[in-house]
This record gives C-alpha cells, sequence and structure tokens, in this order.
C-alpha cells in the first residue's frame, strides 16, 4: 500500500451523517488510542456517525449504544472500513 | 455483624490513620464504620444513587454539576447501622487520563493518601449502556475487591428493550446484582439489605493478559510483594496499574520499587508486545461482548426522545440560537424571579431590626446589632434567592443532558481561543461561584487547558458579585422596561457578557504566550435527555445555600461587625463635636432644614474621622481616577474577604449616616448620597457603571486565590491572576470612568 493510499483510508470524520463502518485502527497518541479502545474503539466494532456540531466541528458518533463528541482532527485519526 | 474488612490478614489498625476528604462529613469514628465506595461511569446515575442512600446524611461536594470532589454521606441500613459511602467522581476506566480518574484508581488500589482503602465498592452501571460500561466493571471486579454491581435506570433500559438475565450475568461475573431505578429509589431496599450482609470478594477475574503481559505483571507484583500496600489488596492489579501509568506519578506512593524498575519492566513488555497498551481493551471488550452475547436480549435500541430533541437542539441554525435564548432566560429568571423573595427578606430584616430598636435600650450595643449584625446578614440573606435559583439551572441543565450538548455546540467557538468545549462546565459553574468552577477543571484533561481555564474562570460573574451588581443596578438603573425585557435585566446580562468576553480574551492571550501548545483531546460523552433528579437536585440546592448562609453567619457578620468598629471608633473628633454642638441647637430651635443638614454632615464627620475613613481616605488617591470616593475604598477594601461583603459594608457605612431611620433602603441611600461639604451628589450613574466594570474584573476573593493555589500547586498562578485581574479592573474603570467624563455624561 502506498503512502497516499493509506492516507486516503476512509476515517470517521469522512462518514456522512448516518453512515456506518467498522472500527480498523486507532492513530495518535498512545494516551488517545488507549482512551478510544477503553470507551469501546477496538477493531471490528460498528461505529456510527450522528451529526457534525453546528459550527461544523465536533462530530458526534455512535459506539456501542453510546453517544460521544470528538472534534474532527482526532477522528480523522479513527480509521473505518465501510460496511 | 462480620464486615468483609474482617477477612483481610491484617488488622486496619496498623495503618497509617488517614482523614476523609472533606473532614467533618463524618461523624467522630467513623474511620471505625466500613466504607463503601461508589464507582461508575459519568452518566450512570451514580450520583442520584448515592443520594438516594445518604440523603441529607451528607456533605455535598460542594458543586453542582459534574461530581469534582470526593463526597461522603452515612446510609442508614435495615440492622440500624449505618455505612460511610464515598462518591467517587465518574471514571471510564481504571487507567486513568484525568486527576478525577486518578483519584478513583488511587482509592481503589489502596494507595490514596486521604481516603482509606474501601471496604465495599458498589459499582454502579447504566443497565441501558452495559456493551460499553461493562468494561469497567471487568477493571474493578480484577482488583478482588468485596463488589456489589448495579444495574441502574433498569425502566429506561427496559423501555428501549434490554431484556438483561440478571442471575446468568450474576453467575458470569461472580457477584451479587440488583436493578435499581435512582430516580424513583426503585430497587434501594433490596440494595440497603445487601448492604447490611457481608459482601464476598468476586469468584471470577474476567480480565486477561496476554502471556506476555502477564508474565511482567507477575514479576512487577513480585517487586512491590506485601508490604507496604494496603492489607486486603492484590498485588497484580497494582503492578498492571503501574506499567498502564506511563508518564503519571503513581510510582512514588509505592516506596517500594523504582521508576527506574517500571520502566524496565514495560520496555520488556514492549518489546514483546507493541501492541499491549490497547490489548486490555481489546480483550476486555471481547470477553463483554461474549457475556452479553448469552446474558441479553436487545429487542430494539432507537431512542425516539434523543433523536427528535437533537434535531432541534444541536440543528445548525436552530442550536446557537436556542442555546443563547436559553441563558437569556435563565439570567432574567434569576433576576426577576428572585426579586419577591428578596423583597420579603429586606421587609424581614428592616421588622426585625425595628424590634430591636423598640425593646433594646438605646446605646453602642444596639447600634452594633441592629447596623451591624442584622443589617449585614440581612442584607446578605436576601440575594439567597438568587443564588438558589442560579444554582437550580445549572443543576437541570446537567441532569437533562443539554449541557453536554451546549459543550457540544461550544466546542468550536471555545476552540477560537484555544478552550476545549469541556471547559464550558467549570466556566458555566463559576457563574454561581468561580471556587466549584475551579474545581470543575479538574475533569479537563490537559494542564495547559485547565491552567487556562481555571486562570479565567473568576472573570465569569459570580455570585457574590451579584449583590453588587443588584445593588448598583438598584440604585443607578432606572427600571424602564418593554414587555418581559427590563433595563435593569439587561444591564445585568451585559455585565455577565463583559466578564466572558474578558475571559475569552485573556484565555487567547494566556493560550498564545505563557501556556502555547496543541488543544488536547478531549472526547465527551453526550447522554441520553433524561428528567432531573429532582430529589438530589434538592439535595444539592439545599447544601449550597445553607453553606452560603454559614458564610453569611459567620465571615459577613464578623466583618459587619469589625466594620461597625471600624466606622464608629474612635469618634469624638473636634469637627464631629463643634457639628454635633450646633447639631443640638439648630433642634432645640426647631429648624428642621438645619437640622437634617447637620445630622447629615455629623454622620459624614464621624465617618471620616473613624479608622475605616482613615483607610478609606489613604485609598482615595488611587481610586479617584475611578470615580470612587474613600467610602468606596473602604468597601474595596472589606470586598476582598468576599465581594457580597461590599454591600453590608456599604449599608453599615449609610446606615450609621441615617441611624434614625432605617427603612431608608440602601439603594435609596446611595443614590442620595450627597457631598458633605458641597451638596452635590456623591456618586453619578457614570461611578455606578465604573465601579461595576471593577467589580467585573477584579480579583477580590481571598478564597479563590487560595483555591487556585491549591489547584496548580503553587504561587505562582494564584498571584498571577491577583496581579492581572486587579491591574485589569483599574484600567477598564478608568478608561469608563475618564472616557465617560470627556463625552460628557455623569
Amino acid at each position: 500500500m502506498t503512502p497516499t493510499a493509506f492516507l486516503s483510508d476512509p476515517h470517521l470524520a469522512g462518514l456522512l451523517p448516518g453512515e456506518r463502518a467498522l472500527v480498523r485502527r486507532v492513530h495518535g497518541s498512545p494516551d488517545f488510542s488507549r482512551r478510544m479502545s477503553e470507551l469501546g474503539l477496538v477493531p471490528g466494532t460498528e461505529v456510527r456517525m450522528v451529526r457534525r456540531a453546528p459550527f461544523g466541528d465536533p462530530i458526534e458518533f455512535v459506539v456501542r449504544g453510546t453517544h460521544f463528541s470528538i472534534r474532527r482532527a482526532e477522528a480523522e485519526g479513527i480509521r473505518v472500513v465501510a460496511i | 455483624m462480620s464486615s468483609p474488612s474482617d477477612l483481610a490478614p491484617a488488622p486496619r489498625e496498623t495503618r497509617v490513620p488517614r482523614a476523609i476528604p472533606l473532614s467533618g462529613a463524618l461523624p467522630a469514628g467513623a474511620r471505625r464504620q466500613r466504607l463503601v465506595a461508589v464507582v461508575g461511569n459519568p452518566n450512570s446515575g451514580k450520583s442520584t444513587l448515592f443520594n438516594c442512600l445518604t440523603g441529607l446524611r451528607q456533605k455535598v461536594a460542594n458543586y453542582p454539576g459534574v461530581t469534582v470532589d470526593v463526597s461522603c454521606g452515612r446510609c442508614p441500613l435495615p440492622s440500624g447501622s449505618t455505612v460511610n459511602l464515598v462518591d467517587l467522581p465518574g471514571a471510564y476506566s481504571l487507567r486513568p487520563r484525568s486527576p478525577d480518574e486518578e483519584i478513583v484508581r488511587d482509592v481503589l488500589l489502596g494507595i490514596d493518601t486521604t481516603t482509606p482503602l474501601p471496604d465495599t465498592i458498589l459499582l454502579v452501571l447504566d443497565a441501558s449502556s452495559l456493551d460499553r460500561q461493562l468494561f469497567l466493571a471487568l477493571q474493578v471486579l480484577d482488583l478482588g475487591l468485596p463488589t456489589i454491581l448495579v444495574l441502574n435506570m433498569v425502566d429506561i433500559a427496559r423501555e428501549q428493550g434490554h431484556l438483561i438475565d440478571r442471575p446468568a450475568l450474576e453467575r458470569r461475573l461472580g457477584v451479587p446484582i440488583f436493578e435499581t431505578v435512582g430516580r424513583t429509589g426503585e430497587g434501594l431496599d433490596a440494595l440497603r439489605l445487601a448492604l447490611d450482609q457481608p459482601v464476598p470478594r468476586p469468584t471470577v477475574r474476567p480480565l486477561t493478559h496476554s502471556d506476555a503481559t502477564g508474565a511482567e505483571v507477575r514479576a512487577l507484583a513480585a517487586r512491590i510483594g506485601a508490604r507496604g500496600r494496603a492489607a486486603g489488596t492484590d498485588a497484580e492489579p497494582i503492578a498492571w496499574a503501574l506499567l498502564c501509568d506511563e508518564g503519571g506519578r503513581m510510582w512514588q506512593r509505592l516506596p517500594q520499587v523504582a521508576e527506574s524498575d517500571i520502566a524496565a519492566h514495560r520496555a520488556r513488555l514492549e518489546a514483546a508486545d507493541p501492541e499491549w497498551r490497547s490489548a486490555e481493551a481489546a480483550r476486555g471488550f471481547a470477553t463483554v461482548e461474549a457475556i452479553l452475547l448469552e446474558v441479553t436480549r436487545k429487542v430494539s435500541s432507537a431512542d425516539p426522545v434523543r433523536r427528535r430533541v437533537d434535531r432541534i437542539v444541536t440543528h445548525r441554525i436552530v442550536g446557537p440560537l436556542l442555546f443563547a435564548l436559553v441563558m437569556g432566560v435563565i439570567f432574567q429568571a434569576i433576576y426577576a424571579g428572585a426579586q419577591p423573595v428578596m423583597d420579603l427578606i429586606e421587609r424581614g430584616t428592616s421588622w426585625f431590626g425595628g424590634i430591636l430598636s423598640a425593646t433594646l435600650p438605646a446605646g453602642p450595643f444596639r447600634s452594633l446589632l441592629i447596623d451591624g449584625v442584622v443589617a449585614g446578614v440581612g442584607t446578605v440573606l436576601s440575594f439567597l434567592p438568587q443564588i438558589a435559583l442560579l444554582f437550580l439551572f445549572i443543576g437541570i441543565l446537567e441532569d437533562t443532558g443539554y449541557l453536554a450538548r451546549a459543550a457540544f455546540i461550544l466546542d468550536r467557538l471555545m476552540g477560537v481561543v484555544g478552550l476545549p468545549g469541556r471547559a464550558f462546565l467549570p466556566l458555566l459553574s463559576s457563574f454561581a461561584c468561580a471556587i466549584p468552577g475551579i474545581m470543575a477543571t479538574r475533569t479537563i484533561e490537559n494542564r495547559r487547558d485547565r491552567l487556562a481555564t481555571i486562570f479565567v474562570a473568576p472573570f465569569m460573574s459570580c455570585s457574590a458579585r451579584l449583590p453588587v451588581y443588584a445593588l448598583l443596578i438598584g440604585a443607578f438603573v432606572p427600571s424602564l422596561g418593554w414587555g418581559p425585557v427590563s433595563l435593569p435585566g439587561l444591564v445585568l446580562f451585559a455585565l455577565y457578557l463583559f466578564g466572558i468576553v474578558v475571559a475569552f480574551v485573556t484565555a487567547w492571550a494566556l493560550r498564545r504566550t505563557v501556556l502555547r501548545g496543541p488543544r488536547a483531546s478531549s472526547v465527551m460523552e453526550l447522554p441520553p435527555y433524561r428528567t432531573p433528579a429532582w430529589r438530589g437536585l434538592v439535595t444539592t440546592i439545599t447544601g449550597q445555600s445553607l453553606e452560603f448562609v454559614k458564610k453569611a453567619g459567620t465571615v459577613i457578620v464578623a466583618v459587619s461587625a469589625v466594620l461597625w468598629f471600624l466606622a464608629s471608633y474612635p469618634g469624638g473628633a473636634p469637627e464631629t463635636r463643634a457639628l454635633q454642638t450646633r447639631l443640638a441647637v439648630a433642634e432645640q430651635s426647631g429648624d428642621a432644614a438645619a437640622t437634617t443638614a447637620l445630622k447629615t454632615s455629623v454622620a459624614g464627620s464621624t465617618l471620616r474621622h473613624s479608622f475605616a475613613g482613615q483607610i478609606g481616605l489613604a485609598l482615595e488617591p488611587i481610586i479617584q481616577p475611578l470615580g470612587f470616593d474613600w467610602r468606596i475604598g473602604i468597601g474595596l477594601v472589606t470586598s476582598f474577604a468576599a465581594r457580597e461583603v461590599m454591600v453590608s459594608t456599604m449599608a453599615t457605612v449609610w446606615n450609621l449616616g441615617d441611624a434614625s431611620d432605617n427603612t431608608v433602603s440602601l439603594r435609596q441611600a446611595i443614590r442620595e448620597a450627597k457631598n458633605p461639604e458641597t451638596g452635590a451628589s456623591s456618586y453619578v450613574p457614570l461611578t455606578g457603571i465604573s465601579l461595576m466594570v471593577f467589580f467585573a474584573l477584579a480579583c477580590q476573593c481571598m478564597s479563590t486565590v487560595a483555591v487556585v493555589r491549591r489547584e496548580t500547586g503553587g504561587w505562582k498562578w494564584p498571584i498571577l491572576m491577583l496581579v492581572t485581574m486587579n491591574v485589569l479592573a483599574w484600567l477598564a474603570s478608568f478608561a469608563v470612568f475618564q472616557g465617560g467624563r470627556a463625552m460628557g455624561w455623569g
């Protein structure tokens, strides 16, 4: 896989409101990826993008029935596979 | 009755005695009672359950908004005995990412310096969110402490179609499980019964490690050994927590292991399994999924209320407008809604003063009682309705889930000045009082974000400023009104807005200078919409209001009495005596006009020559450019004890000026104040505005300085804050007063 292809991997922030996907990997600081996994974002988990905030950032998503808000910059680190 | 601590090999008495946080919350000898720690995710209904179990037998962790401090309470049991409950902050994981979560980990591992290892853990989970919250349960069960699991809010879970086979879940997790509804009290009797019995240790350790991780955990656990850790704790969970605590300071709590040892184990682990950090969650959630497959059945998970409400509340255009409207309504309601009660209290105070005046013989004692004590307490009491209302609104916003949506909407805007959306709640709490607000910043993980929020929190107009604003608005702002909108309400709103703007500009400046750095990640839960837990809300508001009254009853009264002394003594200055002689002559000759004028002169002269007057006069050169006279100078000095003291100071000062007629309200006294020499008005509306601006910005609260010192761990930040705020206040007032005069106002 070329670096370009890697960068263009779909990520959580790129999903449209209502779209579902499976978590593939969480990029970011060790702290961030650990916390994401503790919230249930482990590989293979289904996530659903819900909406963008009124001013475009952050975004709301659902994982395991719980809604979270996360900034776009961080959501870009959550790489997903479309269902 | 045998308590679970009987199972511990070493008697607890051998441990260093520790104070429970918020000392005074628990009765003497409380430490001998069983301690139950309430643990759970944020938004699991944990604090509501705690409130139900303890009722008013608790020391409120002071503040509405998130549980930022540890609150303790006593829970009566069916057998007639009681247990002590400690409501730990909400946590998503025992691998902390904030000081709040650190407290939870440290208490549960028995390494906290203020709270001893609990005898029992009351683990609260939101029954409708088990697929996520059970992960924390696995971490907690791994500690091996006696644990009771509570599936809370089962009513909502049932409505959403979650069917949970409780006995099967009990077998899988090896702990007793109870179903409750904290809001209604359903299931609490059974829970109290269970707390009355010895609680078993869990029979299952559902958290598993990979071989490589397990080996390092056991090796580090062997180093920790039995010495130095609390009796009844297991070394392996401590070792695992140490390995996970990268960059943390947990190792300092365990003298038997060196930081370098932990680093060595961590390096070996890293080499053996580079993915070890996420392995706990990956394995944990796999376990959770396997368990839930066995014990639950979900019919439907749609939350139609959330969908419908969120569509409006977080709408691109409607959302922000609604937010502005909500805030506007709150402040209008605080101002208008509290007025009738305030008037009632004001009238009650002067009625009581009248009774004292009629029954007690005239003299310094009566003067002290009426003009010092009763007037001081009454003035401050009359602002209680506003404070209670504000706490009520913050509580409702938080309970309903709107607060999280507000943070969601505002995160982008807050980001402009470099603050996280999460800073919204501490800042909103600071409208009640900067102290809970500053403590609520503990939920902000990043230190720079947190320091910036702490620094600007005191700019939010706290409830102690309200009395001052209300007094000055009442005295100087005409009560014009257009329908539901009133000019005084608008001015109050503008003052709040002013504080917010200055706070944001300051935050922006801080994040570009001393606190430069990227914004930290902040993932925030958007909880489901719920009806407020009114009982808990009432408990919190009552506790808050009582705290304010207590403060009013001690500090304020003491300051009022001291002020009365400062303003009344030493007396007997030659000028005053001369005026008194002329007054006596005028009274005898029946010259009413001269009598009134001379009375004012005598009062002014007494005050000018009193101790307080001397302090005020010394300050006058500094504050005169702001339009303040020496009387305001006295108030500025005393308000360092607490801002609201300004009001009682002015009351004392002005009541002394007209002691024969207590019914003249303070507002009127200020409005009608005349310079004893020139006869011109002492204060013009511009003075009032300048003074309000000064109060909006100045750091005049010893308590705030103290709490900032505590939260930042040094004097650097509080001193920087004190200097910055007061210099800003002086400059802003100077600009307002001199600018206003140049434009011909006042």
